[in-house]
């Protein structure tokens, strides 16, 4: 446990630590490399530590190299500058060839921030030779990994050896491998991005991008998506998206046709993972055609399509691109009549899909088609589609709905949507899991402010009560917290009324002094629900809480307390305060030292609040030592340890307050 | 460098110092008796020469021993590792019986010691084992070190293996031959493509002699046609009577099996049919129908363990009551439920084919979950 | 760093009797000082002390709030807390008196994160009355944060929580099954380890809720017939390997009647016979006991006169099960609830060892 002394870690003891047969142990030595360094100075790392850590990176597990590998990258100054960036580069490229991916890409990172630090000579010597070595590797890990490191030199080279390198990442993209053309796939829209972005910032540069580049790169992207495995092929989708943007960016529409139709070839593979990576990227291919009308129309029935998807996972992720895909159908009229025309029928489809997973896709996107849609036809068309998603027996579909429906809202007013929440809120309120139960509470306060009180007392308030007698304390917790949230938003004098009141039972006493007699044992799985009478309809008498369970008691105590900060002057000193002073006899000890609590937050509400409660220093002080430190004061001799002590503290707490 | 391929080779490898250790452990706690004496042989021998194994260093190697040696076992592991043991010896004993001039085949044993055990017992029995050439190479040195050993498996050469380095590992010749021991350094994931090279390695072998094959832990690293393959090798090659007998974990497809491919594949770990046969109806079917064994008997270890819930009076117990309440004395145990589950997920098979209607006839002496005539 | 894990038996045999007989003495001041405490109201033994100093507390609270985060307490805080425990725990009897209401619950065994789970769910102390019926440390990664945040938890409410012992609370076991190198590993030397295995032996072995609901780790004893029996062994020393406080801790109920062997090599199993036999005769509604991993996190047997609680989800890291916690209420009213292993998203792995298969 013992901290190391940073400033003298000798390399012996780091050697040591290495040989730990604990494997987090060496992972933690690992992690002090960059201070063992400095405290040895450039000359020491570059002569004993790297030679030391080139065996270890031969020697050892995974995440002992994964740190390593991400030290590694700010060795630089660590060494004594670049030019003997050699030896670390070296071991870096052991590191980089490895088939763990955490250790490979931390290398690559490594390698290619190193790159920054290089002359342009290091660059073309050193750097230039390592890409062409790993490419031509003799497994296919080193290749690999290449493919990584392309993006620090592709430009800054001349234009001859760019081309060169093209045409080694072209053998790459054509590798017998399917990982490594998976990689070379991957690394390719930076690399165009990169050449893109120097095309675009210097258009006069001597190397600029020529016709021979991009023959080579749309050799690079015909093999892609003609590539025989889908793993390869579905990453030409990015391939083509950043090939469109370079020539969106050069707005250079010569080539459109022939983009158009790779991209309505892709959308329309045979493999579902090629589909489903279009249909992912849907929106950012399809912006690349805005310009054109007919181009744009020409996308509609495919994406439709992929709407109607046999694969669940296509249609999961076409849902995501609804608004976005809408919003460009909105450019022109031809296209814009299609979005009520021919997409929402499917929208329909979808919300009803077998699979949950794509419906709950859905939910989380089509109430944003509701401003795009405006009022009428989020009336006639969207509704209708919410009531039914409201009601899916999945959890997560209503939850997606409920918790986006303020754009809804702002379209077409709250009355219209709120009849029609309430049953789905019902349901995701008493499902089995209780982080389900946790995330709906968490959405009431946001539901309560698109609400308003009236629809909120009326249809939501028994509900939000009921979770204060949950039998999973957390969800219990996040109940009191929900009272107070909603005391915000619905004021004090709301407070009082619908939780307040019904909590006091009407102002009627709690019963459980201290020696009441108990009952015998019995067994009940669900006492908590029987204690509560949930007759909604009834708010008079019938709706007594029965106090005679502990949990009850200090739930009404805990939420009492929550709201104290929040509410006025009266109701703390004509409900709280007598509710509070009746607690101090409990028969359980445990609200008797929250009761003590309680005191203190009243005590610091009312000085804060001296104010704005309109409080003279006199009635202050009566409340002060009459009610609160009076009864403090009986706690202080309670029995149980813990009453004294809480109620101690919390004189203190005044005490220190009043001072 | 290691290549992925031989990185995951390592890694099967390396289950051998696993089992090596969980019987170092059962043996130093005096689970086996008598006891094991060779072992420690096997052990030192790792500690001398692992270090030269691809894939090792010096550091590495002492590391990889120190943890497995030094951790203590839980006694669920020890006791499983006795009850495994048992239950093959049980079997074997049975096979040596009924078939005194028989050949027994090992495969992948590694380090296992039982080999010397039933030469030192039976004298007509002539003992194969075959594995990756290193871990043969290992066993050889260890077999060099021993007189005891040497005498057991007739071992005449006057030979002394120097080996100091990496090199000189690399170029010793891990093949041993003797009147009845074979040491044979072969990849069993080679038959697929030859065969006929495998068949000439098998000196001294007879077709035409009763053979029991034994799998402790091995066929479930391969895939399953490679599986099939070195099943279906020897169900043909054996013209008399062959049977092979299977010790290996399988899924059931519940929690604690998905959780155990999970961890294992954490370790580097793919056991490749894991899934594919789950449990011992999906096992017995494979044995029968694809692989073409006509008489299969399984079982799970929970079950010889006296872990099993079914209970059938009629047969012998796998170990008797005596011996049960020595091996719960040895430590306290405290898993009672876990054993249960883990054991649960081994199963051990028996599987024969004869063209002459050969059977062994005691194998019905200990009750079996589930069996094909 | 080599590490000697055998530490020799012979050690811990000579540590426990030079202990036993040092208890001797105290054990029986502590009877009579505990029946003379009996007729005083309330009977809380940390009214025999006086109240904790200020300065104790925010101690205290500096470790919890530092071990609720999982990160251990030094050495040096460990040995401080273990002699404060001590102070607290040898006054509470064999047989602890308890009052509803309170949460009952089962094995944890190292689990931290679940135990965070656990307070979640039940609610946390000391707002909600807990009573742990053993089984801390061992298996799981985090022994050593599990028993100090429960250990510090009942110095500082010792009113609020009741930590039994459970058959793992032992100098041997602890050496068999992780804790002993746990703390080898996190604190370079056995230390730690002497120091919560001493003051194991301190821990009450039972515990009785309201004279109605017998709570204790493992299950009844051939040997015990009433719950005074209990009252008058002595307990403060290293779980026997026979005897009626091995069994106390090691039995389980079985669905054959009368006593059988048990397959753990300690303790016995007990029928229905005897279950309901002793409930009647100590006019007792229910034994809570831990001890055995059940796949819904609790059970019932012999006709709902013993009931298993088991709060270690997914125990070990492979078995898969729920994990549940018992509330009992003030009209002794029951109610389980049953829980998941946490959610720990971004947690890494690598630190893990695998649990253990045969390859």
């Amino acid at each position: 446990m013992d901290d190391f002394n940073d400033e003298l870690f000798p390399l012996a003891l780091l050697m040591d630590e290495l040989k730990h047969d604990d494997v987090s142990n060496r992972v933690e030595a690992m992690q002090k490399l960059d201070t063992i360094a400095i405290a040895l100075g450039p000359e020491r790392t570059l002569k004993e530590l790297l030679p030391f850590l080139n065996d270890v990176a031969q020697d050892d597990e995974e995440e002992v190299f994964a740190v390593l590998a991400s030290k590694l990258g700010d060795f630089i100054p660590l060494i004594g500058g670049h030019q003997h960036c050699e030896p670390l580069i070296q071991i870096l490229t052991i590191l980089a060839s490895m088939e763990e991916p955490i250790v490979r890409d931390k290398a690559i990172d490594s390698l290619n921030k190193i790159s920054l630090e290089l002359t342009p000579e290091e660059l073309n010597n050193i750097f230039l030779h390592l890409i062409q070595n790993l490419s031509q590797g003799n497994w296919f890990s080193k290749k690999i990994a290449s493919c990584g490191l392309y993006k620090s030199v592709i430009v800054k080279v001349n234009a001859s050896i760019r081309k060169e390198l093209l045409n080694l990442y072209l053998k790459l993209v054509c590798d017998e491998y399917p990982m490594v053309r998976r990689s070379a796939a991957t690394n390719l829209p930076t690399l165009i991005d990169l050449l893109t972005e120097f095309t675009t910032l210097t258009p006069n540069d001597a190397n600029k991008m020529n016709n021979d580049d991009w023959d080579i790169i749309s050799k690079m992207f015909q093999h892609l998506i003609n590539d025989d495995q889908d793993s390869v092929k579905f990453l030409s989708i990015d391939v083509l998206i950043s090939i469109l943007e370079f020539f969106q960016k050069l707005q250079d529409q010569r080539f459109n046709s022939e983009f158009l139709s790779s991209s309505l070839k892709l959308i329309k593979d045979e493999s579902w993972r090629v589909r489903y990576a279009a249909a992912e990227r849907f929106s950012k291919i399809a912006k690349n055609f805005v310009r054109n009308e007919s181009d744009l129309f020409q996308l509609i029935d495919p994406f439709i399509s992929l709407m109607k998807d046999n694969e669940g996972e296509v249609r999961k992720a076409i849902a995501k691109q609804l608004p976005s895909f809408c919003e460009l159908l909105v450019s022109y009229p031809s296209t814009k009549v299609t979005i009520l025309n021919k997409i929402i029928p499917v929208v329909n489809d979808l919300s009803q899909d077998s699979q949950e997973t794509v419906r709950a896709s859905l939910a989380s996107t089509i109430t944003d088609l509701s401003p795009i849609l405006e009022k009428q036809a989020t009336i006639e068309k969207l509704l209708p589609i919410f009531l039914i998603m409201l009601k899916d027996e999945f959890p997560d579909v209503r939850l997606n709905i409920i918790s986006n429906l303020s754009v809804v809202n702002e379209t077409i007013g709250i009355n219209l949507l709120s009849t029609n929440l309430l049953p789905a809120i019902t349901e995701l309120a008493q499902d089995h899991k209780w982080r389900v139960r946790l995330a709906i509470i968490e959405y009431i306060p946001k539901l309560a402010k698109q609400l308003g009180e009236p629809f909120f007392n009326d249809e939501l308030l028994s509900l939000c009560m009921s979770w204060l007698w949950d039998p999973v304390f957390a969800i219990r917790d996040a109940a009191v917290n929900n009272s107070k949230e909603l005391t915000i938003i619905f004021g004090s004098q709301w407070a009082e009324h619908e939780i307040i009141n019904r909590l006091l039972n009407n102002g009627g006493n709690i019963t459980n002094k201290k020696d009441s007699t108990t009952t015998n044992a019995t067994t009940n799985d669900d006492e908590l629900d029987e204690k509560i009478d949930d007759d909604d309809d009834d708010n008079t008498n019938s709706n007594k809480i029965d106090y005679s369970n502990f949990i009850i008691r200090i739930t009404c105590l805990f939420t009492i307390t929550r709201l104290i900060p929040v509410i006025d002057y009266p109701i703390i000193t004509k409900k709280i305060l007598p509710f509070i002073n009746n607690l101090i006899v409990d028969s359980v000890p445990n609200i008797r030292f929250n009761v003590a609590k309680s005191y203190l937050i009243i005590g610091e509400t009312l000085i804060k609040n001296k104010r704005k409660f309109n409080l003279s220093d006199e009635e202050l002080n009566k409340i002060i030592n009459t009610e609160i430190l009076v009864n403090l004061e009986k706690l202080q001799n309670d029995e149980d340890v813990d009453v004294r002590y809480f109620s101690s503290k919390s004189i203190q707490g005044i005490k220190d307050l009043v001072n | 460098m290691l290549s992925p391929q031989e990185k995951k080779d390592k890694v099967i490898r390396s289950t051998d110092i696993d089992a090596l250790s969980c019987r170092s452990s059962a043996n130093r706690l005096s689970y086996f008796v008598p006891p094991d004496s060779y072992t420690d042989v096997l052990i030192q021998s790792y500690q001398k020469y692992l270090q030269y194994c691809q894939g090792y260093t010096g550091l590495s190697s002492g590391r990889t021993l120190r943890q497995s040696f030094g951790d203590k076992k839980f006694p669920l592991i020890n006791r499983g590792t006795y009850f495994r043991t048992r239950a093959i010896d049980v079997v074997i004993e049975q096979f040596i019986k009924e078939f005194p001039q028989s050949q027994i085949v090992s495969l992948g044993g590694g380090s296992d010691t039982r080999a010397y055990r039933i030469l030192n017992k039976h004298q007509l029995v002539n003992y194969y084992e075959i594995d990756f050439p290193e871990s043969v190479k290992i066993k050889k040195l260890a077999i060099l070190q021993s007189d005891e050993i040497k005498k057991i498996i007739d071992f005449k050469e006057k030979l002394s293996v120097n080996i100091n380095n990496r090199e000189e590992f690399d170029l010793m010749d891990g093949n041993i031959h003797t009147s009845k021991y074979h040491l044979i350094a072969y990849d069993l994931r080679d038959l697929k493509d030859d065969p006929t090279q495998f068949n000439q390695k098998l000196e001294g072998f007879d077709v035409n002699l009763p053979t029991l094959v034994l799998s402790e832990c091995v066929l479930c690293y391969m895939n399953p046609a490679e599986n099939t393959n070195v099943l279906k090798f020897w169900k043909d090659f054996c013209k008399e009577y062959v049977s092979v007998f299977i010790y290996e974990p399988m899924s059931l497809h519940d929690a604690f099996g998905t959780t155990m491919a999970k961890n294992l594949a954490d370790r580097g770990i793919n056991l490749l049919t894991f899934n594919e046969y789950s449990d011992l109806q999906e096992k017995s079917k494979y044995l029968h129908e694809t692989c073409g064994f006509q008489r299969v008997r399984l079982t799970d270890l929970s079950e010889i363990a006296g872990y099993g819930i079914k209970k059938n009076n009629h047969k012998e117990s796998w170990v008797d009551v005596q011996e049960i309440y020595r091996i719960n004395h040895i430590e306290l145990i405290d898993e009672v439920e876990e054993i249960r589950l883990l054991l649960q997920h081994y199963c051990l098979c028996y599987a024969e084919y004869s063209e002459s209607n050969k059977k062994l006839v005691g194998i019905d002496r200990w009750n079996w979950l589930e069996s094909v005539e | 760093m080599d590490l000697d894990t055998d530490v020799p038996m012979e050690d811990v045999e000579e540590q426990q009797l030079s202990k036993s007989k040092l208890s001797d003495s105290k054990s029986t001041s502590n009877t009579t000082s505990s029946t003379t405490n009996n007729n005083a109201s309330g009977s809380n033994p940390s009214n025999l002390h006086d109240d904790l100093s200020l300065g104790t507390i925010n101690q205290l609270d500096e470790w919890i709030d530092k071990l609720s985060k999982c990160e251990p307490l030094s050495e040096a805080d460990v040995k401080r807390l273990c002699d404060m425990a001590i102070e607290v725990l040898q006054f509470e009897e064999n047989v602890q008196p308890v009052h509803v209401p309170v949460t009952i619950c089962g094995d944890v065994h190292g689990q931290f994160h679940d135990l965070i789970e656990l307070f979640k769910i039940g609610g946390p102390c000391p707002d909600t009355n807990y009573l742990f019926m053993g089984d801390y440390v061992d298996r799981g990664y985090y022994s050593v944060e599990t028993v100090s945040y429960l250990v510090c938890m009942k110095v500082r409410y010792p009113n609020r929580i009741t930590i039994l012992r459970g058959n793992h609370e032992s100098r041997q076991i602890t050496q068999v099954y992780g804790f002993y190198d746990e703390c080898l590993r996190k604190y370079g030397s056995a230390t730690v380890w002497k120091l919560f295995t001493d003051l194991f032996d301190y821990f009450p072995i039972t515990a009785l809720v309201d004279n109605k609901v017998f709570c204790l780790h493992g299950g009844l004893s051939p040997m015990i017939e009433t719950i005074d029996q209990v009252r008058e062994l002595n307990r403060i020393q290293e779980v026997p390997h026979e005897g009626p406080m091995c069994d106390l801790l090691w039995s389980d109920p079985d669905d054959r009647g009368g006593w059988g062997i048990s397959p753990r090599g300690a303790g016995f199993t007990f029928g229905q016979d005897i279950s309901e036999q002793f409930n009647h005769t100590n006019d007792l509604s229910l034994i809570a006991r831990a001890h055995q991993l059940v796949m819904e996190g609790f059970s019932w047997s012999h006709q709902e006169s013993v009931v298993t609680i088991f709060s270690a989800p997914n125990y070990c890291y492979r078995c898969g099960n729920q994990a549940a916690i018992m509330e009992v209420d003030e009209q002794h009213n029951r109610q389980f609830l049953q829980y998941d292993p946490s959610v720990r998203p971004g947690e890494p792995t690598v630190t893990r060892k695998t649990p253990d298969y045969f390859l």
